[in-house]
C-alpha cells in the first residue's frame, strides 16, 4: 500500500514536471491581485452617508491618515498602501453590491474593516470572500461568530466580542452593583443576542430587558423605553446598542429628568459621537464605560499621542475620537499584517 | 493571512488587551478596561489607571489581565 | 440589412401560421416542406403527436439548432383569473426563443437551420420532451441528409430538457445551452410548496396549496387557489407600509398581527425560507426615496416588496405545476412534515434582521410556522406519489458536451442556484477528469489536459435600479431590471449564446480568451466571474 502510494506520488510529480515545462514558457505568474511593484490596494465598505453613518464616517479618513503617513515613510517594502472606500449606507444588499465592485472592478487585495454584522454576513453569503480567497481583515463588528475560522476562513475579527463585553460588564455589576435592579436596552438582532448570551454566562439577572429592532430607534421610541425602565424601578440601566440608540436614550432622559446609573456599551459609547447629536456632556457624567484601547484624551499614551498628531495634520479640525482611534489602529494592524506577509505579499501569505 | 494566523497575536497595536489570532481562531482583542465618563463627557479609567479584564466568548472566567502592551515600533511603522 | 431582419421576422411568423393550417395529420409522416427560398419551412408531427417546425436556409451548412421551449400550463385558464386568465393550452412549435427574430436572423446568416417542437404534452414534461427531441433530430437528419451537427438549447423547463438530452444522448448533440434552467422537479416544487404552504397557514387557510382532486374538480380547486393567492398578494401590498394583515388571515396570522408583527416581515420570512430572491423586477433592496425613507426603505421595506413581486410572478406556476405533477404522480407530492424552517433562515435572519423586525418578531414567526403550532398544520404528502415524482426525469448535472449556462441571478422561478449546482458539480467532474488524465499518463506517457466544457454566464442585476416618483413612491411600470424576472434576456444576450454555441459546435470546444470576453461584455449585463456563489434551492439543505 505504502509503495503504491509512493509510486503514484512519483508519477504525479513527473506529470507536474511535464506540465511545468509548458507553463514555464509563459511569463511568470502576475503578482497577487491588488499588489503591484509600487502599491497595495485595499477596499472598505461602511456607511458614509445617511442616518447610520454618524461617527463611523470618520473611520476611512482615520485609516487613510495612517496609510498616508506610512506611505510617506517608505510604505510596505516600498509599496504604497491605498484604500478604496465605498458607501453602503448600512444596507446589506448594497454592501454586497459594493463589495463585488471592490473585488471585481477595483481589484483590491483585501477588504479592510467592513462594518456591521448583517452586512458582513450578507457579504460572506453572497460575495463569498472565502471562496475567492479574499482576506476580510479586521471586521468592524463584535459579533462573536466571525472569529470562527472554520466558517469564515478568510475573515478576521478585531474588536472584542459583544459576549466578552457583556461578561466583563456582568463582572463589574457583581462587584459594584450587587443587589441593585438592573435594566438592559439591547438591539434585537445578533448584536443583542451576543450580549444576552454574555450576560447569561456572567449570571446577571435583569429587572427589565428592552429590545429594539434595528432601525426603530429614535426619540419617540426612547420615551417608551424610559417608561419601561421606570416601571421596573431600574437602578442601573445598560445601553447595549448603537450610537443613535444611546443618543436618543440619553437625550430623551435628560429632557424627562430621568437619571439612573448609566452603563454604556462600547459600540454606542463614543462621547464625541453622542455629543454631536446634541446630548449635553453632563448627562454622561459618571456613566460607566468600556474600551479596549486607551482613552482618546490620554496624551500620555504613546499611540494616542502619535495617532492624534497624524490625524490632526491629515484631517484638521476633526475631533480625535474612538472611531478615529480604532480606525487608525486597524490600519496600523493591517500594515503589520502586510509587512509580516513577506517581501511579495499575497492574499494567502 | 498566514502572517496573521502565525504572528497576529503579537502585532504591536494600541490596544491594552491581547489579541487571540491563531491558525484555528480568528478572534481579535479579548477584553476591556472599565472607565467612568468625566464631566466633559470623555471616558477615563476609574482611579486614573487602566485596569483591564480579559475573557473569551464562551464560558471562560473574566480575569484581570496581566497583559503588558509592547512598546510602539519606532516612528509608528510596522516592524 | 433591414430587409433581412424583416424577412426572418416574417418567416418566423409565417411558420406559426403554417403549422396551424397544414401540419400533416398523420403522426410520424415525413415533414411537409414548402420548398421556398431563401428560407424553406417544413412542418410535421412526431410519433407521439408533437407538432414541429423546421426552417432551413438555402445555404444550409449542415448545422441545425434545436430549441426547447419552457413550461406551458397544461390546463386552460378562465378569463376571469388575474394576470394569466384567458390562456389556452397550446403546442405551437417554437424553433427559436419566443420567436426572436434577431436570433433567427443570426442563424440563417450563418447557413444554420432552426427546429423546434411544441412537445406532445405541456406541464412538467421532460420525459416525453426528451424523447420528442430525439425523434425530431432523426427526422431532420432524414429530411436534410447533409446535416452534420446539432446544437440544442432551451429555456426554463426547456433548459432541463436540453441538459437531459445532453446527459442521455451526448452523441446526438455537439453543444448545448440550458438557459434560465429549472432545477429538477423535487427541489423546484419544494420551493413552490414551501411558499404556498406559508401563504396558506398565515394569510388564508382556505387555500388548498396542493393535494388537488383529479379532473375538472382539481382544475376548479387550482383556479380558486390562483384567485385566492393573487388576492392575498394584493392585500399584502395594500398593507405593506402599515403592516396590516389580510382579513382572510388564519388564527395564527391574526395572533401574530395582534402581537405587532408587520405582515411585510411575515411575507419576507416566507420568501426567505422558500428561497425566493430578495431582489425583483423593480425592487433592488438598495435604493430609497430621498427624504426620511432613504435608509428605512431599502433596510426595512424593499426586501419584502421584492418577495411580493417575485412571489406573485411565481405563484401561478407554483399552483399549476404542483397540480400537473400531482396528476402525473397520482397524489400529493409536497410534504413538509420534517422541514425545519428555522434552520432554513439561519443566515438570512441576520442579514434581513431589520426588514424582519428583529429577533423577537422572527422567533414569533418561526414559532408560528413550527411543527409545535397546531394552528399551522404541516402538509402531508403521499409517499407513493412522491416516489413517482422522483422517478420523473431527473438531471444529474453531468456535462458531456460543450455547455453554456445563462441565468439571471435573481430569477424568481428558476433560481440561479440550480445553475450554481451544475457549476459546482462540474468543478468536481473536471477534477476527476484531470485525475484520470494523470492516471492515463502512467501508461501512455502523454498527458492530455482535459477540455473545459462549461461556460457559465450570470445575468447580473444593475448596481441599483429602483426608481421613485416625485412623491417618493416606487415606480413599477418600467421594464424589469436585468438579472431579475424569469428568463429576462435581451436579444443581444440570446444571440451571444447562439454565436458561442455555433463556435463550440464547429471547433468541438468552447471559445475562451479575449474574443469571448469582448463578446460577453458587448452583450451587456453578463458576468463570467468564477467567484460568484449563489445558494442552492432550499430543499438541498434538507438532505444535508
Amino acid at each position: 500500500m505504502k509503495a503504491l502510494q509512493r509510486r503514484t506520488l512519483l508519477t504525479a510529480t513527473a506529470v507536474l514536471a511535464t506540465v511545468g515545462l509548458a507553463v514555464s514558457a509563459i511569463p511568470a505568474q502576475a503578482a497577487e491581485v491588488g499588489v503591484t511593484a509600487t502599491g497595495i490596494k485595499l477596499g472598505m465598505t461602511l456607511p458614509m452617508t445617511g442616518t447610520a453613518s454618524l461617527g463611523y464616517n470618520k473611520i476611512p479618513g482615520a485609516a487613510k491618515a495612517y496609510f498616508d503617513y506610512l506611505n510617506a515613510n517608505g510604505g510596505i517594502n516600498g509599496r504604497k498602501v491605498t484604500l478604496v472606500v465605498k458607501d453602503d449606507r448600512y444596507v446589506p444588499t448594497e454592501a454586497v453590491a459594493k463589495t463585488n465592485e471592490l473585488i471585481l472592478k477595483d481589484k483590491v487585495m483585501a477588504l479592510l474593516a467592513p462594518l456591521g454584522t448583517a452586512n458582513v454576513k450578507a457579504v460572506a453569503t453572497s460575495v463569498n470572500p472565502a471562496r475567492r480567497g479574499v482576506p476580510v481583515l479586521f471586521v468592524n463588528t463584535g459579533f462573536s461568530g466571525f472569529a470562527d475560522a472554520k466558517k469564515y476562513p478568510t475573515t478576521y475579527a478585531v474588536l472584542p466580542s459583544y459576549i466578552m463585553e457583556a461578561k466583563i460588564m456582568g463582572q463589574y455589576i457583581k462587584e459594584n452593583f450587587a443587589g441593585k435592579k438592573i435594566g438592559l436596552l439591547y438591539q434585537d438582532d445578533d448584536f443583542g443576542s451576543d450580549a444576552l448570551a454574555g450576560f447569561k454566562t456572567a449570571g446577571v439577572n435583569f429587572a427589565v430587558k428592552v429590545p429594539y429592532a434595528s432601525g426603530s430607534q429614535g426619540a419617540a421610541a426612547a420615551a417608551g423605553w424610559i417608561t419601561k425602565f421606570k416601571a421596573a424601578e431600574a437602578d442601573v440601566v445598560i445601553l447595549f446598542g448603537v450610537s443613535s440608540a444611546t443618543s436618543a436614550m440619553l437625550g430623551t432622559a435628560a429632557q424627562l429628568g430621568y437619571k439612573p446609573q448609566w452603563m454604556l456599551g462600547s459600540v454606542g459609547g463614543d462621547a464625541t459621537t453622542i455629543k454631536l447629536t446634541g446630548v449635553p456632556a453632563g448627562v454622561l457624567y459618571n456613566a460607566i464605560g468600556f474600551s479596549p484601547v486607551p482613552a482618546t484624551t490620554d496624551m500620555t499614551d504613546e499611540y494616542v499621542k502619535f495617532f492624534s498628531d497624524i490625524y490632526a495634520k491629515a484631517v484638521p479640525g476633526s475631533a480625535f475620537d474612538l472611531n478615529v482611534l480604532l480606525g487608525m489602529n486597524t490600519a496600523f494592524m493591517a500594515a503589520q499584517a502586510l509587512k509580516a506577509a513577506g517581501p511579495n505579499p499575497t492574499r494567502k501569505s | 493571512m498566514e502572517a496573521i494566523d502565525s504572528k497576529g497575536a503579537t502585532f504591536a497595536n494600541s490596544a491594552l488587551v491581547p489579541a487571540g489570532y491563531s491558525k484555528t481562531s480568528h478572534v481579535g482583542l479579548t477584553g476591556y478596561w472599565v472607565g467612568k465618563y468625566a464631566p466633559t463627557g470623555d471616558l477615563a479609567p476609574i482611579g486614573g489607571t487602566y485596569v483591564t479584564y480579559t475573557t473569551d466568548s464562551g464560558s471562560g472566567a473574566v480575569v484581570k489581565s496581566t497583559y503588558k502592551r509592547p512598546a510602539m515600533p519606532a516612528k509608528g511603522l510596522p516592524n | 440589412m433591414k430587409k433581412v431582419r424583416l424577412l426572418s421576422l416574417l418567416s418566423v411568423t409565417a411558420l406559426v401560421t403554417t403549422v396551424l393550417i397544414t401540419a400533416p395529420s398523420v403522426a410520424n409522416a415525413a415533414p411537409a416542406c414548402d420548398g421556398k427560398s431563401p428560407i424553406q419551412s417544413c412542418v410535421g408531427v412526431t410519433s407521439d403527436g408533437a407538432p414541429y417546425a423546421m426552417q432551413v436556409p438555402a445555404n444550409f451548412n449542415g448545422t441545425v439548432a434545436l430549441y426547447s421551449h419552457g413550461y406551458r400550463y397544461n390546463i386552460d385558464i378562465p378569463v376571469g383569473i388575474p394576470l394569466i386568465g384567458g390562456y389556452k393550452v397550446t403546442n405551437t412549435p417554437e424553433p427559436v426563443p419566443g420567436g426572436n427574430a434577431d436570433v433567427a436572423k443570426y442563424f440563417f446568416s450563418q447557413g444554420i437551420a432552426i427546429v423546434g417542437s411544441g412537445f406532445a404534452r405541456q406541464g412538467w414534461n421532460p420525459d416525453s420532451a426528451i424523447a420528442t427531441n430525439v425523434e425530431l433530430i432523426d427526422t431532420f437528419k432524414k429530411q436534410f441528409p447533409t446535416t452534420t451537427k446539432v446544437i440544442a438549447w432551451g429555456s426554463s423547463l426547456g433548459g432541463v430538457i436540453t441538459q437531459g438530452l445532453a446527459e442521455k444522448h451526448p452523441g446526438l448533440v455537439s453543444a448545448v445551452a440550458p438557459m434560465c434552467m429549472a432545477d429538477n422537479v423535487a427541489p423546484e416544487l419544494t420551493m413552490a410548496g414551501d411558499f404556498l404552504w406559508g401563504i396558506k397557514v398565515l394569510f388564508d387557510p382556505t387555500i388548498k396549496a396542493g393535494n388537488y382532486s383529479a379532473g375538472a374538480a382539481g382544475n376548479a380547486e387550482a383556479y380558486a387557489d390562483l384567485v385566492k393567492v393573487f388576492t392575498v398578494m394584493g392585500k399584502l401590498q395594500a398593507g405593506l407600509s402599515s403592516g396590516a394583515w389580510p382579513d382572510t388571515s388564519s388564527a395564527t396570522g391574526k395572533s401574530l398581527q395582534a402581537a405587532g408583527v408587520p405582515s411585510r416581515s411575515a411575507l419576507l420570512l416566507l420568501g426567505l425560507m422558500s428561497g425566493l430572491p430578495t431582489q425583483s423586477a423593480h425592487f433592488d433592496s438598495i435604493s430609497g426615496p430621498d427624504g426620511a425613507l432613504k435608509l428605512t426603505f431599502p433596510l426595512a421595506v424593499s426586501p419584502a416588496l421584492a418577495v411580493l413581486e417575485n412571489g406573485t410572478n411565481a405563484a401561478a406556476l407554483a399552483i399549476l405545476a404542483t397540480q400537473d405533477v400531482e396528476l402525473q404522480a397520482g397524489g400529493a407530492i409536497f410534504d413538509n412534515t420534517k422541514t425545519d424552517y428555522a434552520a432554513r433562515v439561519d443566515t438570512e435572519r441576520v442579514i434581513f434582521n431589520a426588514a424582519l423586525s428583529g429577533n423577537t418578531v422572527i422567533d414569533a414567526l418561526l414559532g408560528a410556522l413550527s411543527t409545535a403550532n397546531p394552528g399551522a398544520p404541516r402538509a402531508v404528502g403521499n409517499p407513493a406519489a412522491i416516489a413517482k415524482m422522483k422517478a420523473l426525469h431527473t438531471n444529474t448535472g453531468k456535462i458531456n458536451v460543450p455547455t453554456i449556462l445563462m441565468v439571471g441571478v435573481a430569477d424568481p422561478i428558476t433560481p440561479a442556484g440550480a445553475s450554481q449546482r451544475v457549476v459546482d458539480l462540474y468543478v468536481e467532474q473536471y477534477a476527476a477528469d484531470k485525475a484520470a488524465a494523470i492516471k492515463a499518463y502512467q501508461t501512455t506517457r502523454t498527458y492530455k489536459t482535459p477540455q473545459k466544457n462549461l461556460l457559465m454566464l450570470w445575468n447580473t442585476t444593475p448596481a441599483n435600479y429602483t426608481k421613485f416618483d416625485a412623491a417618493g413612491s416606487p415606480i413599477t411600470s418600467t421594464p424589469a431590471a436585468q438579472g431579475t424576472n424569469h428568463c429576462n434576456f435581451t436579444s443581444a444576450q440570446l444571440v451571444l449564446v447562439a454565436k458561442t454555441l455555433v463556435a463550440a459546435a464547429s471547433t468541438g470546444k468552447l471559445p475562451t480568451g479575449g474574443a469571448l470576453n469582448t463578446a460577453v461584455r458587448k452583450a451587456g449585463n453578463l458576468s463570467m466571474d468564477k467567484g460568484i456563489s449563489i445558494p442552492y434551492l432550499k430543499s438541498y439543505g434538507d438532505n444535508l
